[in-house]
């Protein structure tokens, strides 16, 4: 075996100590282990860092607190411990958070599912029933001016409930559109499949005496048209519940796991 | 505190453990004595989780002054990890009450250094009461006291300016004993990350310490 100091220092740079102070940590195996025994019974230097090393570890956990007394009591006052209670939604909160992982997570992921299944489902059926109305849109003829029959109208109308409170003046212009008054389409009635509304040309159609389709014209003002475009229409209650379910569905995944990380 | 006629009656009784101690039964007094307590803070006794700060605040300050450096600062650290713990008493699961303290207060401890990262105003001060130093025994050689309060400065002062994680990890493994794997659950990190955090800050230490290693040689 060489000894230590016949070794010069000069490689040390080269050395790697980070292998040693593992080797000072006893913390290496296999050929680590020997090369970190090499290195410190070939190199003076490595040898000094292992056992500055541990000097240092000893001298660690010797050191007394570099402040030895603490500034004050931390015991809990009534005050305090009223404050900290949980209350109301933080008690349900807690009682998510300190239930097993076993039970909420599960039930995260399931409320999750739910939610986001229920919007997918609600917003899959807003499309088609939008892509169903379509057609009749879509095959106007190009003069500008378009029949609705009765019948679709009075359909879109009972779609949806809350279409038909969303857009009150599309149950009027069906009940127009039956006793054969002309109906307004580019406004309430074509938007009323949710997805897709009509350009402007075809805001008014007049389908019988001029005077009716002024007065059906006058009655449904054009300042209506763009705010029942799609991308306004109002949200849905169903789609909200959803939303709502998945968004706790998510917050209780998230809160299991979370939840050992800092004071389980 | 530790002879009141509540923490006596607690010992020996030793009942309603078991939802505690969902994974070994403690033989140790101290062990049964905080499982006790906790149940009965559980149960609404703030007196029982007064008892139970009473036992460990002097040893959580002592973990956090280490790792936080500044008086005020470490106290807030402390109330906060005792305000945690009594909001979260439905959470704990048994075990190790002091290793449930510790990582709670650990926790409160790296949230106070990252917002004092986030928002640096100033680095730590120089500890306030350099001068105290624990009492030497009646043969103790001045000579000897001397270099030991010298050491123990020395090593304070570089402990304070190496990164924050390397000082938690070397806190937690040389100081209070704490094996990888403990360290590793409690802040959150993979083993070897703590044995790197460890080995790591204490070259650090070492290039901090380079001029004043003959402190700590022979």
């Amino acid at each position: 075996m060489p000894h230590v100091s016949d070794v010069g220092s000069t490689s040390h740079d080269q050395h790697d100590p980070f292998l040693v102070a593992a080797l000072a940590a006893d913390d290496l195996a296999g050929t680590d282990r020997d090369r970190a025994i090499e290195l410190t019974s070939t190199c003076a230097d490595c040898a000094t860092l292992r056992d500055d090393l541990l000097a240092l570890a000893r001298a660690t956990a010797a050191a007394p607190p570099p402040i030895a007394t603490r500034p004050r009591d931390f015991q809990l006052t009534a005050a305090d411990a009223a404050r900290l209670r949980p209350t109301g939604w933080r008690r349900l909160v807690g009682a998510v958070r300190s239930s097993r992982a076993f039970v909420s997570r599960p039930l995260g992921v399931g409320l999750a599912t739910l939610g986001l299944a229920g919007l997918l489902i609600g917003n899959v059926q807003l499309s088609l029933g939008s892509a169903a109305s379509a057609p009749a849109q879509n095959t106007a003829p190009g003069g500008g001016t378009l029949a609705l029959p009765a019948a679709s109208a009075a359909s879109i109308e009972s779609r949806s409930a809350a279409d038909a409170a969303a857009l009150e003046p599309s149950a009027a212009a069906a009940s127009m559109a039956a006793a054969g008054a002309p109906v307004p389409i580019g406004g309430p009635v074509a938007s009323a499949g949710g997805a897709t509304s009509l350009p402007n040309e075809f805001q008014v159609v007049p389908l019988a005496p001029s005077g009716a389709g002024k007065s059906l014209a006058s009655a449904v003002p054009q300042s209506t048209t763009p705010a029942l475009d799609s991308t306004t229409e109002p949200i849905r209650p169903l789609n909200l519940l959803f939303g709502l379910v998945f968004v706790i569905g998510v917050a209780v995944f998230v809160a299991s796991l979370v939840r050992g990380r800092r004071t389980a | 505190m530790l002879d009141s006629p509540r923490l006596r009656i607690a010992i020996s009784g030793g009942s309603d453990l078991e939802d505690l101690r969902s994974t070994t039964v403690s033989d140790d007094p101290v062990q049964r004595r905080d499982l006790i307590l906790v149940e009965n803070a559980r149960a609404g006794d703030l007196g029982a989780f007064n008892d139970l700060v009473v036992c460990y605040q002097d040893q959580l300050f002592a973990l956090i002054v280490r790792m936080v450096p500044d008086r005020d600062q470490a106290s807030d650290c402390v109330q906060e990890a005792f305000f945690s713990a009594f909001r979260n008493l439905a959470g704990f699961r048994g075990g190790s009450v002091k290793s449930w303290l510790h990582r709670i207060a650990i926790n409160a401890a790296m949230d106070i250094q990252r917002a004092r990262k986030r928002r640096p105003v100033q680095p730590y001060p120089e500890l306030d009461d350099e001068s105290w130093q624990p009492p030497a025994g009646k043969d103790a050689d001045p000579v000897t006291t001397a270099l030991t309060t010298e050491r123990h400065k020395a090593i304070n002062d570089a402990l304070a300016t190496i990164t924050d994680d390397q000082r938690a990890a070397i806190i937690l493994f040389d100081v209070e004993g704490y094996d990888y794997a403990e360290i590793a659950d409690m802040t959150g990190v993979s083993l070897g990350t703590v044995k790197s955090r460890i080995h790591r800050g204490r070259l650090a230490l070492r290039d901090r310490l380079a001029g004043r290693m003959e402190l700590f040689r022979g």
